[in-house]
């Protein structure tokens, strides 16, 4: 509905010419693409009017991409997206990749822990666990056999971080994998990728290879007697199998369903021996922590959550892509400064943090530090990376629903709680949007919330009525709205909406009598044109097309 | 340390290749990533590449370029 998933300037291109300053182009459509190529390529006469900004040094008419506001702001893990072939190893290797696991080699487990302890760094994929406990759990299990998995199955509904990272740099990810099983001592690492993510998979295996030409993978790794094989597993796209337990099933050829904790699968984990599951973004700290060293790395955020984070920005919002910030930048930082606030000048209503399992955080908590424990204070959380903004048109009641429906989808139906719970959440909320809530139902809706999270063993279930607890909570004058008044504030849900035209600002244009899809609008040429409510099926297309000529469709509530 | 020297050599003769790649020619870098090819990247690259014919320039296709600038 509103998540648009290209960062907002795509298609981009750089131009580098020798000893002068780079420009970046975006929407570089067939035209620009000519014009850049005639005038700046051939000619050296840069284009400020379709230029995003100059990276080293002035272009008069371009603002130096640097000294933007919103890329002062932020902080890049992901450095080389962008600046290098991610096909080629060697632009890796000259941007210092693999130093990170060279370091590792010289030392020891213990010391690779401590370093990696001492750097704060914290788990990227969603509950933020530390990173250094789980591969200590696993060293302590005193097994010969550990095995190390890469989580990349990224399922969010507007997340793109792990695919950006796995497309532009797979080899950041593929050096925090040899370092994490050089510690924990695996001889085997497998990746986990969703198969809808065909680039993703084609350059990580391009990368493998090169991994061995270059004898960084295989036996006795650049001399040191380290031996390690990556595996990528392709998965099916199941949510659900982004739950480690689930994951590590779908691995072993099982049915993607969790099982219950304990055992953790850092003591009996993949073929029942001790695992470590890291997604992919800590893969691509745990390098930067080893490169850059745990001092500088723990100077960005906060005291207890460390590092960068990097969110898909999407929805309602000006500017839409992929952003990395220190952890501790306010929601209100990201939104206005970054992505340049509410797009058509609308109002901002709430942002989605956090995915599907995630919470709706209002206005009045947009100075929110994006940080572990501030989130789930406000009842949402980090998840892998889902920024979904959204205005005054949006209906929370709807977006709860919405998020529910998507849960209730990927529920893998092996706790009765999340199987039955979800579905009777999701009725409910249906109900309410197509105006025949009842008023005991907010007194329900809670209640079977609870049971849900009691009652489910996995973090989807565990999470499942977040969307709904949290627009409770924030937006409950919505629901009363719905169920009392028979309104949608936000005159977002169909059926309480009719469309009409006001005699008075038609013009007769026949505009919408042409765009309608079904044929409801009826009128002739210079006269008042008429909406047949009863053929409407209230699509917004009249709306859309005459807000940008007479305005003359009137949105308004049944009551 | 044999493997050490390896690697410092290795990594040395990819700095001067990748500097030499920029320093004497001109080289387009094309955001080629799901959401750049989606929003039509190679069709970008196809007509630079040939509008230059006879240019010399290096066309580089690299991952996200999505900053938010």
């Amino acid at each position: 509905m509103w998540v648009v998933l290209v960062c907002y300037a795509e298609p981009i291109v750089m131009v580098l010419k020798p000893q002068e300053p780079s420009v970046i182009y975006g929407n570089v459509t067939k035209k620009v693409a000519r014009k850049i190529t005639r005038s700046h390529i051939m000619q050296d006469t840069p284009l400020p009017d379709y230029a995003l900004g100059s990276w080293g040094g002035e272009i008069e008419g371009i603002i130096p991409l640097f000294e933007q506001k919103s890329m002062k702001m932020q902080e890049r893990r992901l450095r080389n997206c962008g600046f290098i072939d991610p096909t080629n190893i060697g632009h890796y290797l000259a941007q210092g990749g693999y130093s990170g696991f060279m370091r590792a080699l010289k030392m020891e487990s213990s010391e690779i822990i401590e370093e990696i302890k001492k750097s704060g760094l914290r788990g990227r994929g969603g509950a933020g666990f530390p990173t250094w406990m789980k591969w200590q759990f696993c060293l302590d299990s005193g097994k010969k056999t550990n095995y190390l998995v890469c989580n990349a199955d990224e399922g969010e509904p507007g997340a793109i971080v792990n695919r950006s990272l796995l497309e532009s740099d797979p080899h950041s990810v593929l050096e925090g994998i040899l370092i994490a099983a050089k510690t924990i001592r695996a001889k085997k690492a497998y990746l986990y990728c969703r198969a809808e993510y065909p680039l993703a998979l084609e350059r990580l295996k391009t990368a493998i290879k090169e991994m061995k030409e270059r004898g960084f993978l295989g036996k006795n790794i650049m001399g040191s007697g380290f031996n390690l094989e990556i595996l990528i597993k392709e998965g099916a796209g199941a949510f659900v199998c982004g739950e480690e337990t689930a994951l590590l099933a779908s691995i072993e050829g099982e049915r993607g369903t969790p099982r219950t904790r304990p055992p953790f699968p850092t003591t009996e984990g993949l073929f029942g021996k001790p695992t470590v599951i890291n997604n992919v973004e800590t893969m691509a700290s745990v390098t930067q922590v080893m490169q850059q060293g745990a001092e500088k790395y723990s100077q960005m955020g906060t005291k207890e959550s460390k590092g960068t984070k990097t969110f898909s920005l999407v929805g309602q919002v000006k500017k839409t892509g992929l952003i990395e910030v220190p952890l501790g930048t306010t929601l209100r930082e990201v939104i206005f400064d970054i992505g340049g606030g509410i797009l058509d000048e609308g109002e901002f209503k709430s942002v989605q943090i956090g995915g599907p399992s995630g919470g709706c955080v209002p206005v009045q908590l947009l100075d929110t530090p994006i940080d572990y424990s501030s989130l789930l204070e406000v009842g949402a959380m980090m998840g892998s990376g889902g920024l979904v903004v959204m205005d005054h048109s949006t209906c929370m009641v709807e977006v709860a629903r919405y998020f529910l429906e998507f849960i209730q989808k990927e529920s893998c139906g092996k706790c009765v709680p999340c199987r039955l719970g979800t579905k009777q959440m999701l009725d409910i909320l249906t109900v309410i949007t197509v105006d025949k809530g009842k008023k005991k139902d907010l007194d329900v809706l809670p209640e079977l919330a609870e049971a849900v999270k009691l009652g489910s063993l996995c973090g989807l279930g565990q999470s499942a009525p977040n969307p709904i607890l949290t627009t409770m909570r924030f937006f409950m004058e919505e629901y009363q709205s719905h169920i009392e008044d028979g309104i949608c504030p936000a005159r977002d849900c169909k059926e309480f909406i009719t469309y009409t035209i006001d005699s008075e600002t038609c013009d007769g244009c026949m505009g919408c009598i042409k765009s309608c899809p079904v044929g409801a609008i009826s009128g002739k040429k210079d006269k008042v044109h008429i909406i047949d409510t009863l053929k409407c099926v209230k699509c917004g297309t009249c709306l859309d097309l005459c807000k940008k000529k007479k305005n003359a469709v009137i949105l308004a509530n049944n009551c | 340390m044999g493997s050490i020297m390896k690697f410092e050599e290795m990594v040395q003769q990819e700095k001067k290749d990748y500097t030499l790649l920029f320093s004497d020619k001109t080289a387009v870098l094309v955001g080629s990533a799901t959401c750049g090819n989606s929003a039509g990247a190679q069709t970008a690259k196809d007509i630079i590449r040939s509008e230059l014919s006879d240019f010399e320039c290096e066309i580089i296709d690299v991952g996200c370029i999505g900053l938010l600038c």
